[in-house]
Protein backbone atom coordinates (compact mmCIF):
# COMPACT_ATOMS: atom_id res chain seq x y z
CA UNK A 1 0.00 0.00 0.00
CA UNK A 2 1.74 2.91 -1.21
CA UNK A 3 0.18 6.22 0.89
CA UNK A 4 1.05 8.34 -1.98
CA UNK A 5 -2.37 9.49 -3.15
CA UNK A 6 -2.58 13.26 -4.42
CA UNK A 7 -4.57 15.31 -2.28
CA UNK A 8 -6.98 17.58 -4.45
CA UNK A 9 -10.51 18.72 -3.82
CA UNK A 10 -11.91 15.64 -6.04
CA UNK A 11 -9.75 13.27 -3.57
CA UNK A 12 -9.68 14.86 -0.31
CA UNK A 13 -8.08 13.25 2.62
CA UNK A 14 -9.77 13.26 5.97
CA UNK A 15 -8.17 13.87 9.88
CA UNK A 16 -10.37 12.59 12.54
CA UNK A 17 -9.51 14.02 16.09
CA UNK A 18 -10.51 11.43 19.16
CA UNK A 19 -9.99 13.87 21.98
CA UNK A 20 -10.56 12.06 25.64
CA UNK A 21 -12.54 14.45 28.00
CA UNK A 22 -12.35 12.29 31.24
CA UNK A 23 -12.57 13.43 34.96
CA UNK A 24 -8.53 13.07 34.33
CA UNK A 25 -8.07 15.69 32.10
CA UNK A 26 -8.99 18.68 34.27
CA UNK A 27 -4.96 17.80 35.81
CA UNK A 28 -2.63 21.16 35.76
CA UNK A 29 -0.11 20.91 33.52
CA UNK A 30 2.52 23.18 36.21
CA UNK A 31 4.57 24.68 33.45
CA UNK A 32 1.81 26.42 31.89
CA UNK A 33 -0.75 26.30 34.56
CA UNK A 34 -3.85 25.04 32.56
CA UNK A 35 -5.62 21.53 32.70
CA UNK A 36 -4.39 18.97 30.12
CA UNK A 37 -8.17 19.06 28.75
CA UNK A 38 -7.54 23.17 28.56
CA UNK A 39 -4.02 22.78 26.65
CA UNK A 40 -5.47 19.98 23.83
CA UNK A 41 -8.24 22.01 23.64
CA UNK A 42 -6.05 24.89 22.58
CA UNK A 43 -3.71 22.70 20.27
CA UNK A 44 -6.15 21.05 18.19
CA UNK A 45 -8.13 24.83 17.65
CA UNK A 46 -4.25 25.76 16.51
CA UNK A 47 -4.46 22.58 13.98
CA UNK A 48 -7.92 23.23 12.87
CA UNK A 49 -6.57 27.08 12.23
CA UNK A 50 -3.74 25.51 10.82
CA UNK A 51 -5.48 23.20 7.91
CA UNK A 52 -7.55 25.95 7.05
CA UNK A 53 -5.02 28.06 6.24
CA UNK A 54 -3.21 25.61 3.88
CA UNK A 55 -6.46 25.26 2.35
CA UNK A 56 -6.85 28.87 1.86
CA UNK A 57 -6.59 30.45 -1.80
CA UNK A 58 -8.19 34.25 -3.09
CA UNK A 59 -11.19 32.64 -4.14
CA UNK A 60 -11.77 30.63 -1.17
CA UNK A 61 -11.24 27.58 0.89
CA UNK A 62 -10.55 24.70 -1.00
CA UNK A 63 -12.08 21.10 -0.11
CA UNK A 64 -8.33 19.55 0.01
CA UNK A 65 -9.58 18.05 3.78
CA UNK A 66 -12.71 16.70 5.78
CA UNK A 67 -12.61 16.63 9.13
CA UNK A 68 -14.19 15.20 12.35
CA UNK A 69 -13.86 15.68 15.99
CA UNK A 70 -15.45 13.08 18.54
CA UNK A 71 -15.02 13.41 21.72
CA UNK A 72 -15.61 11.06 24.73
CA UNK A 73 -16.04 10.65 28.33
CA UNK A 74 -18.80 10.84 31.12
CA UNK A 75 -20.14 7.32 29.12
CA UNK A 76 -20.98 9.08 26.40
CA UNK A 77 -19.30 9.92 22.55
CA UNK A 78 -20.35 12.85 20.67
CA UNK A 79 -19.07 14.98 17.47
CA UNK A 80 -16.85 17.51 19.30
CA UNK A 81 -18.17 20.11 17.12
CA UNK A 82 -21.01 22.86 18.01
CA UNK A 83 -23.66 24.74 16.37
CA UNK A 84 -24.36 23.92 13.46
CA UNK A 85 -21.52 21.49 12.87
CA UNK A 86 -22.88 19.48 15.54
CA UNK A 87 -25.38 17.48 13.33
CA UNK A 88 -22.67 14.84 11.51
CA UNK A 89 -19.33 13.82 12.37
CA UNK A 90 -17.19 14.80 9.63
CA UNK A 91 -17.48 18.38 7.32
CA UNK A 92 -15.36 19.79 4.14
CA UNK A 93 -12.94 21.96 5.62
CA UNK A 94 -14.89 25.01 3.91
CA UNK A 95 -18.00 24.32 6.75
CA UNK A 96 -15.05 23.83 9.29
CA UNK A 97 -13.98 27.11 8.72
CA UNK A 98 -17.44 28.80 8.34
CA UNK A 99 -18.64 27.70 11.45
CA UNK A 100 -16.39 28.15 14.33
CA UNK A 101 -18.03 28.50 17.53
CA UNK A 102 -16.85 31.93 18.12
CA UNK A 103 -14.13 34.54 16.25
CA UNK A 104 -11.65 36.52 19.10
CA UNK A 105 -9.99 39.56 18.24
CA UNK A 106 -6.33 39.41 19.12
CA UNK A 107 -3.25 41.21 18.54
CA UNK A 108 -0.09 39.81 17.00
CA UNK A 109 3.46 41.03 16.56
CA UNK A 110 4.74 40.63 13.15
CA UNK A 111 8.03 41.26 11.63
CA UNK A 112 7.79 44.40 8.81
CA UNK A 113 10.72 43.08 6.89
CA UNK A 114 12.61 46.15 8.13
CA UNK A 115 14.10 45.26 11.07
CA UNK A 116 11.44 46.00 13.24
CA UNK A 117 8.07 44.94 14.40
CA UNK A 118 4.41 45.82 13.99
CA UNK A 119 0.89 45.28 15.94
CA UNK A 120 -1.88 43.53 13.88
CA UNK A 121 -4.58 43.03 14.56
CA UNK A 122 -5.97 38.99 13.65
CA UNK A 123 -8.81 36.78 13.38
CA UNK A 124 -8.74 33.56 15.53
CA UNK A 125 -11.31 31.29 15.46
CA UNK A 126 -12.21 29.11 18.45
CA UNK A 127 -14.09 25.01 17.37
CA UNK A 128 -13.62 23.18 20.38
CA UNK A 129 -14.21 23.85 24.36
CA UNK A 130 -12.73 22.14 27.23
CA UNK A 131 -14.80 19.62 28.57
CA UNK A 132 -13.83 16.93 31.30
CA UNK A 133 -15.79 14.77 33.06
CA UNK A 134 -16.84 10.81 34.23
CA UNK A 135 -14.49 7.96 32.77
CA UNK A 136 -13.23 6.91 29.41
CA UNK A 137 -15.29 4.53 26.81
CA UNK A 138 -12.56 4.36 24.46
CA UNK A 139 -14.06 1.40 23.11
CA UNK A 140 -17.13 2.56 22.62
CA UNK A 141 -15.14 5.90 19.96
CA UNK A 142 -13.53 3.24 18.01
CA UNK A 143 -16.81 1.78 17.32
CA UNK A 144 -18.37 4.78 16.07
CA UNK A 145 -14.74 6.18 14.25
CA UNK A 146 -15.21 2.26 12.43
CA UNK A 147 -18.88 3.06 11.46
CA UNK A 148 -17.83 6.80 10.00
CA UNK A 149 -14.76 5.96 8.35
CA UNK A 150 -16.20 2.70 6.44
CA UNK A 151 -18.91 5.28 4.97
CA UNK A 152 -15.91 8.14 4.05
CA UNK A 153 -13.45 4.99 2.77
CA UNK A 154 -16.99 4.12 0.73
CA UNK A 155 -16.83 7.31 -0.95
CA UNK A 156 -13.48 8.22 -1.37
CA UNK A 157 -12.28 5.12 -2.97
CA UNK A 158 -8.55 6.92 -4.43
CA UNK A 159 -8.45 9.73 -1.72
CA UNK A 160 -5.20 9.17 0.92
CA UNK A 161 -6.14 7.01 3.80
CA UNK A 162 -8.11 9.04 6.67
CA UNK A 163 -5.63 9.56 9.88
CA UNK A 164 -7.24 9.15 13.13
CA UNK A 165 -5.74 11.51 16.10
CA UNK A 166 -6.55 10.07 19.23
CA UNK A 167 -5.50 11.55 22.31
CA UNK A 168 -6.02 10.47 25.77
CA UNK A 169 -4.52 10.56 29.41
CA UNK A 170 -5.97 7.12 30.53
CA UNK A 171 -6.92 3.91 30.27
CA UNK A 172 -9.84 2.67 28.93
CA UNK A 173 -12.82 1.86 31.09
CA UNK A 174 -15.40 0.10 28.99
CA UNK A 175 -13.23 -3.22 27.75
CA UNK A 176 -10.53 -3.96 25.75
CA UNK A 177 -10.00 -1.22 22.72
CA UNK A 178 -7.10 -2.82 20.97
CA UNK A 179 -9.69 -5.27 19.17
CA UNK A 180 -11.87 -2.58 17.51
CA UNK A 181 -8.22 -0.92 16.86
CA UNK A 182 -7.30 -3.77 14.64
CA UNK A 183 -10.70 -3.63 12.92
CA UNK A 184 -10.45 0.30 12.56
CA UNK A 185 -6.81 -0.45 11.34
CA UNK A 186 -8.10 -2.52 8.38
CA UNK A 187 -10.89 -0.09 6.48
CA UNK A 188 -9.07 1.07 3.95
CA UNK A 189 -8.88 3.13 0.59
CA UNK A 190 -7.37 1.83 -2.64
CA UNK A 191 -4.41 3.92 -1.14
CA UNK A 192 -3.57 2.06 1.82
CA UNK A 193 -5.11 1.33 5.58
CA UNK A 194 -6.31 3.52 7.83
CA UNK A 195 -3.64 5.08 10.07
CA UNK A 196 -4.24 5.22 13.96
CA UNK A 197 -2.32 7.82 15.62
CA UNK A 198 -2.05 7.58 19.47
CA UNK A 199 -1.07 10.43 21.72
CA UNK A 200 -0.87 9.87 25.76
CA UNK A 201 -0.52 13.27 27.61
CA UNK A 202 0.81 13.71 30.90
CA UNK A 203 1.39 16.37 33.34
CA UNK A 204 4.77 14.39 34.99
CA UNK A 205 8.55 15.85 34.03
CA UNK A 206 9.39 12.64 32.09
CA UNK A 207 10.71 12.65 29.01
CA UNK A 208 8.28 11.15 27.02
CA UNK A 209 8.62 8.18 24.29
CA UNK A 210 7.95 9.59 20.69
CA UNK A 211 7.92 7.52 17.80
CA UNK A 212 9.06 4.07 19.63
CA UNK A 213 9.97 1.03 16.81
CA UNK A 214 9.53 -1.99 19.60
CA UNK A 215 7.47 -2.56 22.15
CA UNK A 216 9.93 -3.21 25.23
CA UNK A 217 10.17 1.22 24.52
CA UNK A 218 7.38 1.24 26.23
CA UNK A 219 7.38 1.14 30.05
CA UNK A 220 4.17 -0.16 30.85
CA UNK A 221 1.74 -2.89 29.80
CA UNK A 222 -1.16 0.45 29.16
CA UNK A 223 1.92 1.85 27.41
CA UNK A 224 2.88 -1.14 24.96
CA UNK A 225 -1.13 -1.65 24.14
CA UNK A 226 -1.00 1.66 22.67
CA UNK A 227 1.98 1.08 20.93
CA UNK A 228 0.03 -1.85 19.19
CA UNK A 229 -2.95 0.42 19.01
CA UNK A 230 -0.71 2.82 16.81
CA UNK A 231 -0.02 2.54 13.03
CA UNK A 232 3.72 2.42 11.34
CA UNK A 233 4.05 6.41 10.00
CA UNK A 234 4.02 6.02 6.69
CA UNK A 235 6.53 7.00 4.28
CA UNK A 236 5.77 10.16 3.15
CA UNK A 237 5.31 11.14 7.35
CA UNK A 238 8.85 10.38 8.00
CA UNK A 239 11.35 12.80 6.42
CA UNK A 240 8.39 15.54 8.67
CA UNK A 241 8.88 13.18 11.76
CA UNK A 242 12.55 13.13 11.42
CA UNK A 243 12.45 17.24 11.10
CA UNK A 244 11.00 16.85 14.57
CA UNK A 245 12.95 13.66 16.13
CA UNK A 246 15.81 13.29 14.06
CA UNK A 247 16.11 9.29 15.16
CA UNK A 248 13.19 8.42 14.36
CA UNK A 249 13.73 4.84 12.67
CA UNK A 250 11.90 3.35 9.55
CA UNK A 251 9.00 1.33 10.70
CA UNK A 252 8.46 3.33 13.99
CA UNK A 253 4.54 3.54 15.57
CA UNK A 254 3.54 6.86 15.69
CA UNK A 255 2.63 7.39 19.31
CA UNK A 256 4.05 9.81 21.52
CA UNK A 257 3.33 8.13 25.69
CA UNK A 258 3.76 10.67 28.15
CA UNK A 259 4.06 13.08 26.09
CA UNK A 260 4.58 17.28 27.79
CA UNK A 261 3.41 20.32 26.14
CA UNK A 262 6.40 20.47 23.51
CA UNK A 263 5.86 16.77 22.45
CA UNK A 264 1.80 17.56 22.25
CA UNK A 265 2.35 20.50 19.71
CA UNK A 266 4.93 18.49 17.64
CA UNK A 267 2.93 15.26 17.20
CA UNK A 268 -0.64 17.56 15.84
CA UNK A 269 2.46 19.24 13.59
CA UNK A 270 3.69 15.82 12.25
CA UNK A 271 0.28 14.08 12.01
CA UNK A 272 -1.71 16.99 9.70
CA UNK A 273 1.60 17.57 7.90
CA UNK A 274 0.14 15.28 4.75
CA UNK A 275 2.50 16.93 2.29
CA UNK A 276 1.09 15.93 -1.50
CA UNK A 277 -1.40 18.61 -1.60
CA UNK A 278 -2.14 19.15 -5.48
CA UNK B 1 17.87 33.06 -30.28
CA UNK B 2 14.53 33.25 -30.40
CA UNK B 3 11.17 31.81 -28.67
CA UNK B 4 10.23 28.90 -30.69
CA UNK B 5 8.09 26.80 -28.36
CA UNK B 6 5.65 27.93 -25.01
CA UNK B 7 3.65 25.72 -23.64
CA UNK B 8 2.74 24.68 -20.52
CA UNK B 9 -0.17 21.71 -19.43
CA UNK B 10 -2.10 22.59 -15.98
CA UNK B 11 -2.45 19.65 -13.26
CA UNK B 12 -5.63 19.03 -14.15
CA UNK B 13 -8.44 20.90 -16.28
CA UNK B 14 -10.59 21.92 -13.42
CA UNK B 15 -7.88 23.92 -11.41
CA UNK B 16 -5.65 27.04 -11.90
CA UNK B 17 -2.75 26.49 -13.83
CA UNK B 18 -0.36 28.14 -11.24
CA UNK B 19 2.55 28.33 -13.72
CA UNK B 20 3.38 31.47 -15.79
CA UNK B 21 5.49 32.61 -18.09
CA UNK B 22 6.45 36.27 -20.05
CA UNK B 23 9.31 37.22 -22.38
CA UNK B 24 10.55 40.70 -23.67
CA UNK B 25 12.05 38.85 -26.91
CA UNK B 26 13.34 42.50 -27.82
CA UNK B 27 15.12 42.42 -24.66
CA UNK B 28 16.14 39.10 -24.64
CA UNK B 29 14.70 38.11 -21.47
CA UNK B 30 12.42 35.40 -20.13
CA UNK B 31 11.58 34.41 -16.98
CA UNK B 32 8.86 31.50 -15.76
CA UNK B 33 7.17 31.39 -12.23
CA UNK B 34 5.72 28.64 -10.82
CA UNK B 35 3.29 29.58 -7.92
CA UNK B 36 3.37 27.05 -4.86
CA UNK B 37 0.18 25.32 -4.53
CA UNK B 38 -0.06 26.12 -0.31
CA UNK B 39 -0.16 29.74 -0.88
CA UNK B 40 -3.01 32.20 -0.88
CA UNK B 41 -2.87 33.15 -4.76
CA UNK B 42 -0.46 32.13 -6.30
CA UNK B 43 -0.71 32.87 -9.59
CA UNK B 44 -1.06 36.01 -8.64
CA UNK B 45 2.20 35.96 -7.26
CA UNK B 46 3.64 34.06 -9.94
CA UNK B 47 2.75 37.12 -12.57
CA UNK B 48 4.26 39.18 -10.31
CA UNK B 49 7.30 38.14 -9.91
CA UNK B 50 7.86 37.62 -13.81
CA UNK B 51 6.68 40.66 -14.22
CA UNK B 52 8.73 42.65 -12.03
CA UNK B 53 11.80 40.60 -13.52
CA UNK B 54 11.40 41.22 -16.78
CA UNK B 55 11.38 44.94 -15.95
CA UNK B 56 14.46 44.56 -13.85
CA UNK B 57 16.81 41.32 -13.37
CA UNK B 58 18.73 42.03 -10.34
CA UNK B 59 16.67 40.32 -7.50
CA UNK B 60 17.60 41.91 -3.81
CA UNK B 61 15.81 43.43 -0.93
CA UNK B 62 14.13 46.46 -3.17
CA UNK B 63 13.13 44.04 -5.85
CA UNK B 64 11.11 41.83 -3.19
CA UNK B 65 9.87 44.89 -1.50
CA UNK B 66 8.76 45.86 -4.69
CA UNK B 67 6.77 42.94 -5.58
CA UNK B 68 5.30 42.25 -2.02
CA UNK B 69 3.45 45.39 -2.41
CA UNK B 70 2.55 45.19 -6.04
CA UNK B 71 0.91 41.91 -4.75
CA UNK B 72 -0.52 43.06 -1.68
CA UNK B 73 -2.17 46.24 -4.05
CA UNK B 74 -4.12 43.53 -5.32
CA UNK B 75 -6.80 42.37 -1.96
CA UNK B 76 -7.43 44.39 0.83
CA UNK B 77 -6.91 42.84 3.47
CA UNK B 78 -9.23 44.17 6.68
CA UNK B 79 -12.65 43.14 4.66
CA UNK B 80 -11.57 39.38 4.46
CA UNK B 81 -13.06 36.36 6.52
CA UNK B 82 -11.00 35.05 9.26
CA UNK B 83 -9.64 32.52 6.69
CA UNK B 84 -9.08 34.41 3.95
CA UNK B 85 -6.85 37.09 6.06
CA UNK B 86 -5.17 34.33 8.04
CA UNK B 87 -4.01 32.60 4.33
CA UNK B 88 -3.45 35.91 3.45
CA UNK B 89 -1.11 36.75 6.59
CA UNK B 90 0.68 33.37 5.69
CA UNK B 91 1.76 34.78 2.00
CA UNK B 92 2.17 33.47 -1.19
CA UNK B 93 5.45 31.68 -2.65
CA UNK B 94 6.86 31.38 -6.18
CA UNK B 95 10.06 29.97 -7.95
CA UNK B 96 11.55 32.43 -10.03
CA UNK B 97 13.71 31.34 -13.20
CA UNK B 98 14.91 34.31 -15.52
CA UNK B 99 17.03 34.27 -18.57
CA UNK B 100 18.64 37.62 -19.94
CA UNK B 101 20.54 36.61 -23.18
CA UNK B 102 23.62 38.97 -24.63
CA UNK B 103 23.99 38.83 -28.03
CA UNK B 104 27.04 40.54 -27.81
CA UNK B 105 28.95 38.18 -25.47
CA UNK B 106 27.21 35.55 -26.29
CA UNK B 107 26.17 34.39 -23.44
CA UNK B 108 22.98 33.92 -21.05
CA UNK B 109 22.65 34.30 -17.45
CA UNK B 110 19.98 32.56 -15.53
CA UNK B 111 18.77 33.44 -12.17
CA UNK B 112 16.95 30.25 -10.34
CA UNK B 113 15.34 30.84 -7.36
CA UNK B 114 13.36 27.70 -6.30
CA UNK B 115 13.46 24.23 -8.24
CA UNK B 116 12.53 25.21 -11.69
CA UNK B 117 15.17 24.27 -14.30
CA UNK B 118 16.87 26.12 -16.72
CA UNK B 119 18.85 23.43 -19.17
CA UNK B 120 21.52 24.32 -22.10
CA UNK B 121 22.27 22.32 -24.60
CA UNK B 122 23.96 22.12 -27.76
CA UNK B 123 22.85 19.49 -30.86
CA UNK B 124 21.54 16.84 -29.81
CA UNK B 125 23.19 16.63 -25.91
CA UNK B 126 22.73 18.30 -22.83
CA UNK B 127 26.03 20.58 -21.83
CA UNK B 128 24.65 22.09 -18.54
CA UNK B 129 21.30 22.37 -16.19
CA UNK B 130 20.82 24.59 -13.60
CA UNK B 131 20.41 24.93 -10.26
CA UNK B 132 19.76 20.94 -10.27
CA UNK B 133 21.94 18.27 -12.16
CA UNK B 134 19.81 15.06 -10.35
CA UNK B 135 16.26 13.86 -10.53
CA UNK B 136 16.27 13.39 -6.45
CA UNK B 137 17.85 16.97 -6.44
CA UNK B 138 14.20 18.21 -6.04
CA UNK B 139 13.02 16.14 -2.86
CA UNK B 140 14.37 19.00 -1.42
CA UNK B 141 12.44 22.26 0.21
CA UNK B 142 13.39 24.56 -2.03
CA UNK B 143 13.57 28.70 -1.04
CA UNK B 144 10.92 30.36 -2.76
CA UNK B 145 10.02 33.59 -3.45
CA UNK B 146 7.51 34.98 -0.29
CA UNK B 147 5.24 37.60 -0.49
CA UNK B 148 6.19 38.84 2.83
CA UNK B 149 9.65 40.35 3.26
CA UNK B 150 10.03 39.02 6.43
CA UNK B 151 10.01 35.28 4.91
CA UNK B 152 12.64 36.04 2.37
CA UNK B 153 15.67 36.24 5.11
CA UNK B 154 17.03 33.25 4.00
CA UNK B 155 16.68 34.32 0.52
CA UNK B 156 18.31 37.70 1.13
CA UNK B 157 21.41 36.01 3.52
CA UNK B 158 24.57 36.88 2.09
CA UNK B 159 25.83 35.20 -1.16
CA UNK B 160 22.41 33.25 -1.38
CA UNK B 161 20.82 34.79 -4.65
CA UNK B 162 24.90 34.85 -5.99
CA UNK B 163 24.86 31.06 -5.69
CA UNK B 164 21.17 31.15 -7.57
CA UNK B 165 23.08 32.98 -10.30
CA UNK B 166 25.08 31.52 -13.60
CA UNK B 167 26.42 32.59 -16.62
CA UNK B 168 26.73 30.15 -19.24
CA UNK B 169 29.05 31.17 -22.37
CA UNK B 170 27.37 30.42 -25.99
CA UNK B 171 30.29 31.01 -27.48
CA UNK B 172 31.93 28.40 -29.99
CA UNK B 173 28.33 26.16 -29.44
CA UNK B 174 26.76 25.07 -32.80
CA UNK B 175 22.77 25.48 -32.77
CA UNK B 176 22.65 26.21 -29.22
CA UNK B 177 19.40 25.36 -27.40
CA UNK B 178 17.69 27.00 -23.98
CA UNK B 179 15.06 25.20 -22.38
CA UNK B 180 13.36 26.47 -19.31
CA UNK B 181 10.90 24.25 -16.97
CA UNK B 182 9.09 23.89 -13.96
CA UNK B 183 9.72 20.83 -11.57
CA UNK B 184 7.87 18.11 -12.68
CA UNK B 185 8.97 18.45 -16.55
CA UNK B 186 12.15 18.95 -14.68
CA UNK B 187 12.31 15.72 -12.26
CA UNK B 188 11.50 14.00 -15.35
CA UNK B 189 13.80 14.69 -18.21
CA UNK B 190 16.71 14.65 -15.28
CA UNK B 191 15.42 11.20 -14.64
CA UNK B 192 16.51 10.00 -18.05
CA UNK B 193 18.19 12.99 -19.83
CA UNK B 194 19.46 11.53 -23.31
CA UNK B 195 16.48 9.79 -24.26
CA UNK B 196 14.42 12.67 -23.03
CA UNK B 197 15.68 15.71 -24.36
CA UNK B 198 15.30 14.39 -27.64
CA UNK B 199 12.00 14.28 -27.33
CA UNK B 200 11.44 17.66 -26.21
CA UNK B 201 13.38 18.63 -29.06
CA UNK B 202 11.40 17.11 -31.42
CA UNK B 203 8.08 18.86 -30.54
CA UNK B 204 7.34 21.08 -32.50
CA UNK B 205 4.24 22.56 -31.01
CA UNK B 206 1.90 23.33 -28.36
CA UNK B 207 -0.06 20.22 -29.29
CA UNK B 208 3.01 17.80 -29.09
CA UNK B 209 3.74 18.79 -25.76
CA UNK B 210 0.69 18.43 -24.57
CA UNK B 211 0.32 15.20 -25.72
CA UNK B 212 3.95 14.47 -24.62
CA UNK B 213 2.91 15.27 -20.92
CA UNK B 214 -0.79 13.46 -21.14
CA UNK B 215 1.10 10.38 -21.70
CA UNK B 216 4.11 10.56 -19.59
CA UNK B 217 1.53 11.44 -16.58
CA UNK B 218 -0.60 8.33 -17.65
CA UNK B 219 1.98 6.13 -17.32
CA UNK B 220 2.99 7.35 -14.30
CA UNK B 221 6.68 8.83 -16.01
CA UNK B 222 5.65 12.33 -14.91
CA UNK B 223 4.08 13.65 -11.62
CA UNK B 224 0.84 15.63 -12.21
CA UNK B 225 1.17 18.95 -11.58
CA UNK B 226 1.86 22.75 -13.28
CA UNK B 227 3.80 21.98 -16.07
CA UNK B 228 5.16 24.59 -18.20
CA UNK B 229 8.41 24.92 -21.10
CA UNK B 230 9.97 27.31 -22.96
CA UNK B 231 12.03 26.90 -25.65
CA UNK B 232 14.89 29.29 -27.51
CA UNK B 233 17.00 28.83 -30.06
Amino acid sequence: MPYDAEISRNNPSCFLFLIDQSGSMDEKIPAIGKSKAQFVADVLNKTLYQLTIRCGRADGVRNYFEIGVLVYGDNTVRSGFGGELSGSVIHPISAVADHPLRVEERIKTVDDGAGGFIKQGTKFPIWFEPVMSGNTPMCAVFRQVAEVLVDWCDRHPDSYPPIIIHVTDGQSTDGDPELITDQVKLIATHNGDCLVFNLHVDTSDVEPVVFPVTESALPDQFGKMLFRMSSPIPPNLLPVARDYYAGTADGARFLAYKAGIEAIVDFFVIGTRASNLR
Amino acid sequence: MRLDLQATVPKRTDEPNDDVCGTLPFCHRYALSDGATESFAPRQWAQVVVQTFLERQVVDRDWIRRAGSRYARNFDRETMSWSAQAAFDRGSFATLLGLTLDPGRQAARVLAIGDSLAVLGEGGRIRATFPYQRPEQFRQRPLLLATHLADNARLLAPGVLAQATVQWSLRGLRDPILVLMTDALGVWLLSDPAVRWARLLRLRNRVQFESLVRTERACGQMRRDDTTLLRIR
